[in-house]
C-alpha cells in the first residue's frame, strides 16, 4: 500500500523528508534530484513528512493512495 | 570493510526521545564531551515526537500528598523516589520552557488539563502546541545550542565492556553500530553511556488488531543490548498495553482526550467507560489496575464477542476540537484523512496484545541516578523500569530520569581515567551486526518470512488473556525460531538490516519477558491469565528481575522498599473474569 504521496512537479528536492522521515522510507532519486517512497512498506502514517515539507509536496493517507497503473474498482 | 567510523567522547547517549535529550543537555551543561546517536533523525524519530501533546507536570500548589497517593494507588512503586520525580516535573516543564518548548498559555501561564490516565483530581497535563513533534524539535534545538554532538541514522547493535566479555562482570565504555543507509561500522568509545532507546515492543506490526502503533521500529533494541552485556532488567511483569486505534498506527491519543473526558460506547452507542476526570476504575481498587488497563478490559470484552469499542468525542464542546487538533495532531490529522470527523463520528479501538509492548517502561533497573547494575552504564526512559517511580505517564518520567542519567554520568566520567577498547571485541561485534548482509544463500531466512511467522503466533499462541500451556508452548515455539533461524536471518540491503536486528532484539527479550509474567501466578494490570483469574495479594508484593549468565538468563525476585504500603494478604477475582 501506498500511503506517501509526493508531487513530483512541486518537489524541490530540498531533503526535509528524507532527514525527517523516522522509518526512512523516503530517499533522494540521484537522477531527477526529488524525494522518492523507496520503501513504502514501512510508512507507519505519522504525517511528519507532511507537516515538514516547505513546499506542500507531500499527502499522506491512512487509507493509502491507489497505486498507479492498477485500475480501481 | 567498509570505512570505519569511530568517535571518542565522555558520554556516549543512545536514543532520540525526551529521555536522550535530557541527558545529552544535562550532561553538557557539566561541561563533558556528549555524542547523541540516533537510528533515525533526533528531533523526528522515536516515542516522544510521536507523542500525546501532554506533559504531566506538578505545580507549587499542588497537593504533593494527593499526587503521591495517586502515584502508589498503582501496583509497583517506588515512594521515596516518586516524591523526587514528581516534584522535579517541574523543573523539567520550565526549563523545556525556557529552552523555546512552546505550551499552550493563558495569560502568559502554561495551562493544565485533566490527566487521561490518573485520577487527580485537579488539572496535571500541560499541553504542548503542535504536540510532540513541537516539543522534540524544541530540545533537538537546545541540544545543538549546547554543543551536543549528534550522529544520525546510525543503529548501535551492542555495548562495548572493560574486559571484552559478554555479559560482563566489568564495565560498559562504548559501543558499536552501523549507518542504516549505507551499513558502514560505528565505533564509539565512551566513559559512561546513556541507553535511552524506547520500549520493548513488535517491531514493524500490523495496523490494528491489537498491535501497538507508532513508532513502528520501536523494538527492543537498547534492552537487549544491556541484556546482552549483562546488566540487570526488570518490570516486564504488568504488561503495558493500551487501546489502540483500530485501523491505525497512530498514537491512543488517551492523555489528551481522556483528560477531557472523552467516552468510549458499544456499536448501538450504550456508554462502556467514561474517561472523565475523577472516574475510578470500575474494580475499585486501583492496585489492581489503573484505568488505562480498566479500560482495555473493557474493550478487549468487545472485541471477544466480535465487536469493536468506539471513541466517542461527540459531545466535546468546538472549543475541545480545536484544542485537542493542537495538542495531537498526528492523532487528528488520521482520523480526519481516514474520513473521521471527531465531533459527528466514533472511531473504532482495540484492546493490545498481551507480551508484545513494553508502553509502562520495562527495561534495565535503574536507582534514582538512573544508574544500571553495570559501572558506566545509564539508562533512561522506556528501555528502563524508570526507577518505579510510576508517573501516570511516559514523557515525565523520561525526561525526570534521562536529567538524573545525564547529571550523574557526567559527574562519574570526570572521574574516570581513558578506556582501552578491546580490539578483539570491537571486531566480534561489528562483524556480528553486518552478518545478516553477508548469509549463505542457502542457509538464508527472510525478515518477511520470519516476521509473518512471529506476527501470527503472536495473535494466535499470546493472545490477549495468557494462559501458562499456551506460554509454554509460545516459549517453546520461540526456543526453536532461536536455535534454528534467527542467526541464519538474511538482509536484502542496510535497510532491512535495521529491521533484522530489531525482530531479533524482540526475539531476545521475549524469552524473559514471558519468563517473568510465567511466574506471576496472578492477574493484575493488564496482565490477565485465565489460569489464574484471581489477584493473589500475597504474591504480588515483588520486584521481578532478571540478568543474563553465561549462557542462560536467571530470573529472581526482590521485596519491595520498606517504604511501600503493604495490602492485606487475601485472593481476590480479578474484575475481568467477574
Amino acid at each position: 500500500m501506498n500511503y506517501v504521496k509526493i508531487d513530483q512537479i512541486v518537489c524541490t528536492g530540498c531533503g526535509a523528508c528524507v532527514d525527517s522521515c523516522p522509518t526512512d522510507v523516503i530517499r533522494m532519486e540521484p537522477r531527477s534530484r526529488k524525494a522518492n517512497v523507496v520503501y513504502a512498506e514501512d510508512c507507519q502514517v505519522c504525517f511528519l513528512c507532511e507537516f515538514d515539507c516547505p513546499v506542500d509536496a507531500i499527502l499522506v493517507s491512512p487509507r493509502g493512495w491507489p497505486e498507479p497503473g492498477i485500475p480501481q474498482e | 570493510m567498509a570505512t570505519r567510523n569511530e568517535i571518542r567522547c565522555d558520554l556516549l547517549v543512545i536514543g532520540g526521545g525526551i529521555a536522550a535529550a535530557f541527558a545529552a543537555i544535562k550532561a553538557r551543561e557539566r561541561g563533558v564531551k556528549v555524542v547523541l546517536v540516533d537510528k533515525a533523525f533526533f528531533g523526528r524519530s522515536g516515542c516522544s515526537a510521536l507523542a500525546s501533546g501532554v506533559y504531566r507536570a506538578y505545580m507549587p500548589g499542588d497537593d504533593l500528598e494527593a499526587w503521591l497517593e495517586e502515584a502508589c494507588s498503582t501496583p509497583l512503586v517506588n515512594r521515596t523516589l516518586a516524591e523526587r520525580a514528581i516534584l522535579k516535573t517541574n523543573d523539567c516543564l520550565m526549563e523545556m520552557d525556557r529552552w523555546g518548548v512552546k505550551w499552550i498559555k493563558e495569560g502568559g501561564w502554561i495551562m493544565r488539563e485533566f490527566g487521561g490516565g490518573g485520577g487527580l483530581p485537579f488539572k496535571t497535563n500541560a499541553m504542548m502546541a503542535e504536540g510532540g513533534l513541537q516539543m522534540m524539535m524544541a530540545l533537538r534545538g537546545q541540544a545543538i545550542r549546547m554543543g551536543v554532538q549528534i550522529v544520525n541514522r546510525v543503529m548501535m547493535t551492542d555495548l562495548l565492556t572493560n574486559d571484552g566479555a559478554h555479559p560482563t562482570e566489568g564495565s560498559v565504555v562504548g559501543a558499536v553500530g552501523f549507518e542504516a543507509r549505507t551499513a558502514e561500522p560505528w565505533v564509539f568509545e565512551s566513559k559512561a553511556t546513556v541507553v535511552a532507546t524506547g520500549p520493548y515492543r513488535f517491531p514493524y506490526p500490523p495496523s490494528g488488531g491489537g498491535f501497538a502503533g507508532m513508532p513502528i521500529n520501536a523494538s527492543a533494541d537498547g534492552i537487549a543490548m544491556m541484556l546482552r552485556a549483562g546488566a540487570i532488567l526488570g518490570k516486564f511483569e504488568m504488561g503495558g498495553g493500551s487501546p489502540h486505534p483500530h485501523e491505525f498506527q497512530c498514537a491512543p491519543g488517551l492523555e489528551m482526550l481522556g483528560g477531557l473526558g472523552c467516552k468510549f460506547v458499544d456499536a448501538e452507542g450504550k456508554n462502556l467507560f467514561s474517561m472523565s476526570p475523577n472516574s475510578k476504575p470500575a474494580s475499585g481498587n486501583t492496585l489492581t489496575q489503573n484505568r488505562r488497563s480498566a479500560l482495555g478490559h473493557n474493550i478487549l470484552r468487545e472485541t471477544r464477542a466480535a465487536r469493536h469499542a468506539y471513541l466517542d468525542c461527540t459531545h466535546f464542546t468546538p472549543e475541545q476540537h480545536r484544542l485537542v487538533k493542537q495538542v495531537v495532531p498526528i492523532v487528528i490529522h488520521t482520523f480526519e484523512r481516514a474520513g473521521y470527523d471527531l465531533s459527528k463520528d466514533r472511531v473504532p479501538y482495540s484492546s493490545a496484545l498481551a507480551l508484545v509492548h513494553g508502553g509502562s517502561g520495562c527495561g534495565a533497573r535503574i536507582n534514582g541516578k538512573g544508574e544500571t547494575s553495570l559501572a558506566g552504564l545509564y539508562a533512561a526512559g522506556i528501555c528502563s523500569d524508570g526507577g518505579y517511580i510510576r508517573m501516570g505517564q511516559a514523557l515525565p518520567e523520561a525526561s525526570v530520569v534521562g536529567a538524573w542519567a545525564g547529571e550523574s554520568a557526567a559527574e562519574f566520567t570526570k572521574e574516570c581515567a581513558e578506556n582501552v577498547l578491546d580490539q578483539r571485541q570491537v571486531e566480534s561485534l561489528v562483524a556480528k551486526a553486518l552478518a545478516p548482509l553477508n548469509q549463505d544463500a542457502g542457509q538464508k531466512v527472510s525478515f518477511g518470512v520470519l516476521h509473518s511467522k512471529l506476527e501470527n503466533f503472536i495473535v494466535k499462541d499470546i493472545d490477549h488473556i495468557l494462559n501458562g500451556g499456551r506460554l509454554d508452548h509460545a516459549l517453546e515455539t520461540v526456543g526453536e525460531i532461536k536455535a534454528r533461524e534467527v542467526d541464519r536471518l538474511a538482509a536484502a540491503d542496510p535497510h532491512e538490516l535495521a529491521k533484522v536486528h530489531a525482530l531479533k532484539n524482540f526475539i531476545e527479550c521475549f524469552e524473559p519477558a514471558a519468563r517473568v509474567v510465567l511466574r506471576r501466578t496472578e492477574s493484575r494490570g493488564n496482565v490477565l491469565r485465565d489460569d489464574y483469574p484471581f489477584i493473589d495479594n500475597s504474591q504480588w508484593a515483588k520486584f521481578t528481575v532478571f540478568r543474563k549468565e553465561a549462557e542462560s538468563v536467571r530470573i529472581w525476585e526482590e521485596p519491595l522498599p520498606e517504604d511501600r504500603p503493604r495490602v492485606e494478604k487475601a485472593k481476590i477475582p480479578h474484575p475481568f473474569f467477574r
